[in-house]
């Protein structure tokens, strides 16, 4: 399992990934840091996901990596036939 | 921070900071460092279920709720504290399937893990939000597991996205600050989350219908054995009666006129 420090702007949807590996201390200590120094930003979310990989992060928190018209096109127009 | 993760506070203590942090005021760094040891304290309860899934092949993805909205969710639900709010620690399944595959994985969530309890969000959804939850109680300490459906998640990812753009209030059923400004293709905000409301019930009408298309599929595949089976049991049963005709018909080649005899009528005497 890898963990995943993830900096994203709301408003923005740009999102910073840092993949720590299995080293859960160090992402969960460097994660209160950021938190710290955004805390004057509320459009700001600092988080560490964990994970089996960077695509099934992708599958399940989707709203970090698309757009709103990317993640509808993906996922809600296809109810099949 | 400590290199090393601080033992829990006590429950006394997880009390007491819940309600300094429920104020008005930004929470101050000392209170943010306890908040941290409890973060990090249920980050080892996650990890313990996130593995227990994934060895039981359940992939997962966990995350410990951020301080922000551990924060608002605190200041807008005046009755929680810490020790009760279910989500500081959560992990989600997405799977392609339908809600009786759903129901099926959430027996075996149920299975696996003690304590646990069942917060069905399909039948009672959250300002939209449609998914199956189950609580489990780690060391005393819960852990939310969500189990989407691709479309219930789908649904819940292109909402949280929309939130992040026009207010997370939407996400509470709260007002927006400006429902009547354009958001895209002449379209105000209000009308956008509106949109998504009634999108969110017709995925739920969508679930149920494929659900119930699938068990009158099943049905029909069964009566279409059953048929199936029965035209064989009638074509065994001619043959047997074809086959009881020709005896008969041997028989009464042989007995001829015993068959043939005239019939006899009388009237009963008076």
């Amino acid at each position: 399992m890898s963990y995943f420090l993830l900096v994203y702007d709301r408003m923005t949807g740009a999102v910073d990934v840092t993949d720590y590996g299995d080293q859960r201390d160090r992402a969960m200590r460097d994660r209160f840091q950021r938190e710290l120094a955004e805390r004057t930003r509320p459009e700001v979310e600092v988080v560490v996901l964990s994970a089996a990989s960077r695509q099934a992060l992708e599958s399940t928190h989707a709203r970090y990596f698309r757009s709103v018209r990317e993640l509808a096109e993906s996922g809600l127009m296809d109810v099949g036939p | 921070m400590p290199d090393q993760p601080a033992p829990l506070l006590s429950r006394s203590q997880i009390r007491k900071l819940g309600s300094r942090l429920r104020k008005p005021d930004p929470p101050t760094v000392e209170d943010l460092e306890l908040l941290e040891r409890v973060r990090v304290a249920y980050g080892q309860i996650l990890d313990d279920v996130v593995r227990t899934l994934f060895d039981h092949g359940l992939p997962s993805t966990g995350r410990l709720k951020t301080t922000r909205t551990i924060v608002e969710k605190l200041r807008r639900n005046p009755s929680m504290g810490l020790l009760t709010m279910q989500d500081i620690a959560g992990t989600r399944i997405v799977a392609e399937m339908d809600r009786d595959e759903q129901d099926g994985m959430v027996e075996r969530l149920m299975g696996l893990l003690q304590n646990a309890e069942i917060v069905d969000r399909r039948a009672n959804p959250s300002f939209g939000y449609r998914a199956v939850h189950v609580i489990a109680r780690e060391q005393g300490y819960p852990v939310e597991i969500q189990v989407r459906t691709g479309l219930q998640n789908a649904w819940a990812q292109v909402f949280e996205r929309l939130a992040d753009v026009v207010g997370r209030q939407i996400r509470y059923g709260e007002p927006l600050d400006d429902p009547d400004e354009e958001f895209a293709g002449g379209l105000t905000r209000q009308r956008i989350v509106d949109f998504f409301m009634g999108l969110s019930e017709a995925i739920d009408l969508v679930e149920a219908r494929i659900v119930m298309t699938k068990k009158i599929e099943h049905q029909i595949e069964e009566h279409m054995r059953q048929l199936q089976d029965a035209k064989g049991q009638l074509q065994d049963a001619k043959d047997k009666f074809r086959a009881a005709e020709a005896e008969l018909r041997d028989f009464f080649g042989q007995f001829g006129p015993l068959a043939q005899a005239p019939a006899t009528f009388r009237r009963q005497p008076e």
